[in-house]
């Protein structure tokens, strides 16, 4: 132990579901209990926009599973985004992060919003002035990091650490699999078509996370507007593929895609049963393309609908270790 | 990927390891064994999502996704003695870093054999019956009642028609009901090109062979939606005994 530190920062512990793989904890970013909560508080401090009146929780509110209710969210200077903000949830287990994968970890991808024009459109330089000159900041980076030099490094190590703890492993899905509870005759029609090949929506959605964390272009478009994964790669057969999206807690991530298209979950399951559109790049994981997709009876969606609506963790929309400090 | 890796010694080894470091002190009682996988189709370099390859049927292909389990891994030398190792690596011809695989540790032996499961015994193949990663996850089986893992993930788009439109393919292979459709692969190892402790075996799949002979895939009859259709589990399982060959040792 390093006696020279003037605060020992105590680790955080994290209570997972055992069916979840182990949490990856970056070796120089530990989860500890002042670095968690230091990240909720920037989360949801507008003091990292340009003009102070945005925060990560904007565009990220609890009440949407961290996610926007709006199609494209509003930047700080009214400006709109054009993908929808994606739910935070799970998301410690990924490594690659927006919809085009631009950003390879949390850390990585707090740092973009705050300069981006159509966010917060401020400056790291500004932003790391204005903390160092707080009240209650320099205190906070110290216990949490043994630092006083603050850095935007710092902050979103702090950040990151924050949307680590963001973890929904209560849902009705997840107590069926703990032995909790059961499935009612629907949900669990919905579970075997989810599960099998029949609406297959399992090959890019049937890990714990709900979310293979890979990209795919599943037919929205003929000629997509928006090339998603190609933006990065630069390879035409990238375009119009994006990241899964989780399908935990669906329910409050409306509205739906990267663009947001689609306002109900029946409009989303009406696409995948008869509304893919075929493209050069379209995922061979699309099955029946040509008939515009699985093709599910009204009973068959009704009953997948059933079984998505047992993802649902209200418990994480409630949890208040996640709600605004300053509130 | 993370492995866990067991390995059982027979106990001559043990012997025959203790009575030779007693008597050589420089040189190694063990080395790393490594293997190299590199994917083709006939003798070309397999090029994902770019290249349309041709099938005995007819058919162009595109390959997009591939990676599959190996597992179980025996090792056995010139006097006939076996080292069986306890191991499962995942190959993904997205993920590079898969493609080199590290086995473990192994004694030095002049091994003449090679031989793994390609997929996953019985034992393995339940429910949870892997280790639990992401990895792993994303290689469920989850078929009501025989739940466990896709032992191969391989797919792509054909030219149904021979018109240029390409429809889609998935070659998903895994148990079917008690049908296990995993495949025990026994090559020949080649003489080492260099002496050395390590063993870093050079070896190859051929897609191509996987389509073709004793039966030829027909994409059209089995395009996808192939998890419980054991006509077409089969037809892979007898074609995938040979798509492995040793290409070198120790290069």
């Amino acid at each position: 132990m390093n006696t020279n530190l003037k605060y020992i920062p105590t680790p955080y512990e994290l209570n997972i579901s055992e069916k979840f793989p182990e949490l990856p904890i970056p070796e120089d970013n530990p989860l500890t209990v002042e670095g968690v909560e230091l990240g909720r508080m920037l989360f949801y401090d507008p003091i990292l926009s340009g003009d102070s009146t945005q925060s990560c929780s904007s565009c990220h509110t609890q009440e949407f599973a961290f996610s926007d209710n709006r199609r494209f969210s509003v930047g700080v200077d009214n400006k709109l985004g054009n993908r929808n903000s994606m739910p935070i949830i799970n998301s410690g287990w990924y490594n690659k992060f927006f919809w085009d994968g631009r950003a390879n970890s949390l850390e990585e991808q707090a740092l973009d919003p705050v300069k981006n024009p159509i966010e917060m459109h401020g400056s790291w330089e500004v932003a790391i002035k204005r903390i160092k000159a707080s009240d209650i900041y320099p205190e906070l980076f110290d216990r949490a990091f043994n630092q006083t030099q603050i850095s935007k490094e710092l902050v979103v190590k702090a950040i990151a650490q924050f949307g680590r703890t963001l973890i929904s492993d209560n849902s009705k899905y997840d107590k069926v699999l703990r032995k909790e509870t059961s499935f009612s005759e629907a949900e669990l029609r919905g579970l075997n078509l989810f599960f099998t090949e029949k609406a297959d929506c399992f090959h890019c959605h049937g890990n714990i996370l709900f979310s293979d964390a890979a990209f795919h272009n599943s037919g929205l478009d003929e000629f997509p507007n928006d090339y998603g994964l190609e933006h990065r790669t630069k390879y035409r057969r990238d375009r119009g593929k994006f990241k899964t999206p989780t399908l935990r807690n669906l329910v409050f991530t409306a509205p739906y895609m990267h663009d947001g298209r689609f306002s109900t979950l029946e409009e989303v399951i009406d696409f995948y049963s008869e509304g893919v559109k075929d493209s050069p790049t379209i995922d061979p994981l699309m099955k029946y393309v040509e008939r515009g997709g699985v093709q599910l009876s009204e009973k068959e969606k009704s009953d997948l609908l059933a079984f998505l609506m047992t993802l649902t963790d209200s418990t994480f929309i409630d949890n208040p270790a996640f709600r605004n400090p300053f509130e | 990927m993370h492995t866990h890796i067991y390995i059982t010694l027979i106990t001559i080894f043990a012997i025959a390891l203790s009575l030779f470091g007693a008597t050589a002190c420089n040189v190694k009682e063990s080395g790393e064994f490594y293997i190299n996988m590199y994917h083709v189709v006939q003798k070309e370099n397999l090029q994902p999502e770019d290249k349309i390859y041709h099938a005995a049927s007819g058919h162009g292909y595109k390959v997009y996704r591939l990676k599959y389990y190996l597992s179980q891994i025996i090792l056995e030398d010139d006097k006939g003695e076996s080292l069986s190792i306890d191991v499962v690596h995942l190959f993904d011809i997205l993920t590079p870093k898969t493609l080199k695989f590290r086995v473990g540790k192994i004694p030095v032996s002049n091994y003449t054999r090679l031989s793994f499961i390609f997929g996953l015994d019985k034992e393995k193949n339940v429910e949870g019956g892997l280790e639990n990663t992401l990895q792993n996850n994303n290689m469920e089986w989850p078929i009501i009642g025989e739940k466990g893992y896709h032992y191969m993930k391989f797919e792509g788009k054909y030219d149904s028609l021979h018109t240029g439109i390409m429809k889609n393919y998935h070659i998903h292979t895994g148990p079917t009901g008690n049908n296990a459709n995993f495949i025990t692969i026994d090559l020949p190892l080649p003489k080492p090109i260099k002496e050395q402790s390590d063993l870093i075996v050079k070896m190859e799949m051929d897609i191509h062979k996987l389509l073709h002979g004793p039966h030829d895939y027909d994409f059209t009859e089995f395009d996808h939606g192939i998890m419980d259709n054991q006509n077409a589990q089969e037809i892979l399982k007898e074609n995938g005994g040979d798509i492995f060959r040793i290409v070198s040792v120790n290069e």
